[in-house]
């Protein structure tokens, strides 16, 4: 009995870590998905885009990280891939939409605006 | 032939069937357009074959409101006018350009697109460029390299431009002029009055005078001032004798309306991958034709919009020129030239790499818009004369709301067109950020491109001249060039300021036939 219990103990301490890991390592991709405006990034050095973010957050109530997660990730997927995919839609829905802001004069979208955010938050703490 | 005024008898008095005032771009087509056709067509210019600073001189006058460049070097005062430092840009207006918007204040012109079309092509031949045509599929057949960004066409179109040599009139067609059995052309013969009969609805004569002291009259069936946009509101501001307010001028309408292009650096083209922009830079060695990027008819009339366009140059060049109202300050056009083409020639040979292999990534964006024709923006006359008597032009220029706000949305909607693409971002200019701020900033300069002072209207309490380009009210008298214009077009005028004055020149000679039948 004692060595049933220790296997049943020990598959259940290595599903929860599994469960913690799996679960770290998805809040941490999606983190990092989060504030990385994808085509942003690829234009503007990582200054710009935080002092973007820093502009948005002057010019909106959007200044709270749990906040702008939630409206980023509102209708998101659950993996890695689903949410990059659902912010590429997200950010050309905001083109085709005419959903975009001006920040510092870059004409960009405002889902791309909400993860400059992001982004600052993250390298102000 | 060729005469010189300051060597004919003083009150000489000049005779022929049409006399044309002005032997720069539309002057000299219009003469060419007559040469063998067994009438005498009088020439004049105020000028000679060379540049005289006296006679350059007699330019000078004073602006206010928006910053502007010098008028004394604005344009060049000899035979072949300002064809003697142009650049050579040549496009057609789009079908828009003449109609009636009713977003756009005074907008509208009596004739269409078609109605020019005809004579651009006959102005093409006069510029030294390709056929008359401004199709990017056309030009792609030329140079398959030709590629228009991947935008939503229903909102972007490539709109194409050709470059003349530039071709210089005052060289390229002195011999035809000088050796012509009827043109007869008179340098330094400056107008200086025009004298109506007593019921003011005809021109008897023209006066004309020149530094040497002497005074000629000039008289012919037909009169046609092509002077330019703002020599020819002052000249018929000043010719009071039987008018009050100025030949033309019973409505208070010459000189008004002066219009400009919007050109100024606004914005920046930041791409996420290199694209080839063959199509879009302008190549100083071939000169080949390029594209600009314009906003299509449906999206002004949505967005109510002014026409205009955008162009490409790569950052690293551009980021080293200086704004063109800083470079052309002298009041010597030589000077102000020699510096544009140093600004141009210096920025480049600084950026020895700005031509990556793969095409570049970043590029300015430079507007080019009509300006929306305005009442208060305008030519009068200063207190002061020149040295032959004349008083000199006082220019008001004055932009409004509509500009700024047109410029502003133009780069609103190509930043949303290269987002929507996923192409790359657009980076506004600081003078367009602020959507309150109607303003425009001292880097703002026109294109030397003088527009509509004697805008053409068939009601004449809305214009000067007629479709025709006859003034209202005047049976002999015309007007030729770019103050004919009712808006400004995006396009720089001269194409289309020839074309019209070939228009010009094509209705004369059937109204001869007529009367002669």
């Amino acid at each position: 009995m004692k060595r049933r219990k220790f296997l049943l103990l020990s598959l259940f301490g290595l599903f929860i870590s599994l469960v913690a890991i799996w679960y770290y390592k998805f809040k941490s991709a999606t983190s990092r998905d989060l504030r990385h405006p994808l085509d942003l990034t690829e234009i503007c050095d990582r200054t710009t885009l935080i002092n973007i973010g820093n502009t948005y957050r002057k010019l909106t109530d959007e200044n709270n990280k749990k906040y702008l997660e939630e409206l980023l990730l509102k209708d998101a997927g659950m993996n890695e891939t689903d949410i990059k995919i659902r912010l590429k839609t997200k950010v050309a829905e905001d083109f085709n939409t005419g959903n975009t802001i001006l920040i510092d004069g870059w004409l960009i979208s405002i889902t791309e605006a909400r993860q400059c955010a992001l982004l600052s938050i993250s390298e102000a703490n | 032939m060729h005469l010189d005024a300051r060597e004919l008898d003083n009150n000489t008095i000049i005779e022929g069937d049409l006399c044309i005032v002005g032997a720069g771009a539309a002057g000299i087509s219009m003469a060419l357009d007559w040469n063998k056709i067994g009438k005498k067509v009088i020439l004049l210019d105020g000028g000679g074959f060379e540049y005289d600073s006296e006679i350059q001189d007699l330019y000078s006058g004073n602006s206010t409101g928006q910053r502007y460049y010098p008028l004394r070097s604005c344009r060049l005062h000899l035979f072949g006018g300002t064809t003697g430092h142009w650049g050579g840009m040549c496009a057609p207006f789009d079908p828009i350009d003449f109609k009636i918007r009713s977003w756009v204040p005074d907008s509208g012109w009596p004739i269409t697109l078609d109605d020019l079309v005809p004579f651009y092509s006959k102005a093409q031949k006069l510029f030294e460029l390709d056929a008359y045509n401004y199709g990017l599929q056309y030009w792609q057949e030329k140079y398959p390299g030709l590629t228009p960004f991947p935008l939503d066409k229903d909102v972007i179109w490539s709109k194409m431009w050709q470059f003349s040599p530039p071709t210089r009139f005052g060289k390229t067609y002195k011999e035809t002029i000088v050796k012509s059995a009827n043109i007869h052309l008179y340098t330094y013969a400056n107008l200086t009055n025009i004298v109506a009969n007593n019921e003011v609805n005809g021109i008897q004569e023209l006066i004309v005078k020149n530094h040497n002291g002497k005074t000629h009259k000039v008289r012919a069936k037909n009169f046609v001032l092509a002077c330019g946009a703002i020599q020819n509101a002052r000249i018929l501001l000043a010719s009071r004798g039987q008018a009050k307010k100025g030949i033309g001028n019973d409505k208070d309408l010459v000189g008004r309306y002066f219009m400009e292009h919007l050109e100024v650096k606004s914005a920046e083209l930041w791409l996420k991958k290199p694209f080839s922009t063959e199509l879009y830079v302008f190549d100083y060695d071939t000169r080949k034709p390029r594209a600009e990027l314009a906003l299509t008819e449906g999206i002004q009339e949505e967005t109510s919009i002014l026409n205009g366009s955008a162009s490409l140059t790569p950052l690293a060049i551009a980021k080293q020129q200086t704004p063109l109202i800083d470079v052309w300050s002298n009041e010597d056009p030589r000077k102000s030239f020699d510096k544009l083409i140093a600004n141009f020639r210096e920025s480049r040979e600084k950026n020895y790499t700005w031509k990556e292999e793969n095409g570049n990534r970043a590029y300015e964006l430079f507007t080019r818009m009509e300006q929306a024709p305005n009442r208060n923006s305008r030519v009068m006359l200063s207190d002061e004369k020149d040295a032959l008597g004349v008083p000199r032009p006082q220019l008001h220029w004055e932009l409004t709301q509509l500009d700024k706000y047109s410029i502003r949305k133009m780069y609103h909607i190509l930043g949303e067109q290269m987002g929507k693409a996923s192409i790359g971002r657009i980076k506004l200019e600081e003078f367009l950020w602020d959507e309150n701020d109607n303003s425009m900033p001292d880097q703002l300069g026109g294109g030397w491109h003088h527009m509509g002072t004697t805008r053409m209207n068939t009601d004449r309490n809305k214009g000067v001249v007629d479709a025709n380009c006859k003034v209202h009210g005047i049976s002999n008298l015309f007007i030729a060039g770019s103050g004919c214009f009712s808006t400004a077009g995006a396009p720089n005028p001269t194409l289309t300021l020839v074309a019209l004055s070939l228009r010009l020149s094509d209705y004369l000679k059937t109204s001869e036939e007529l009367t002669i039948g």
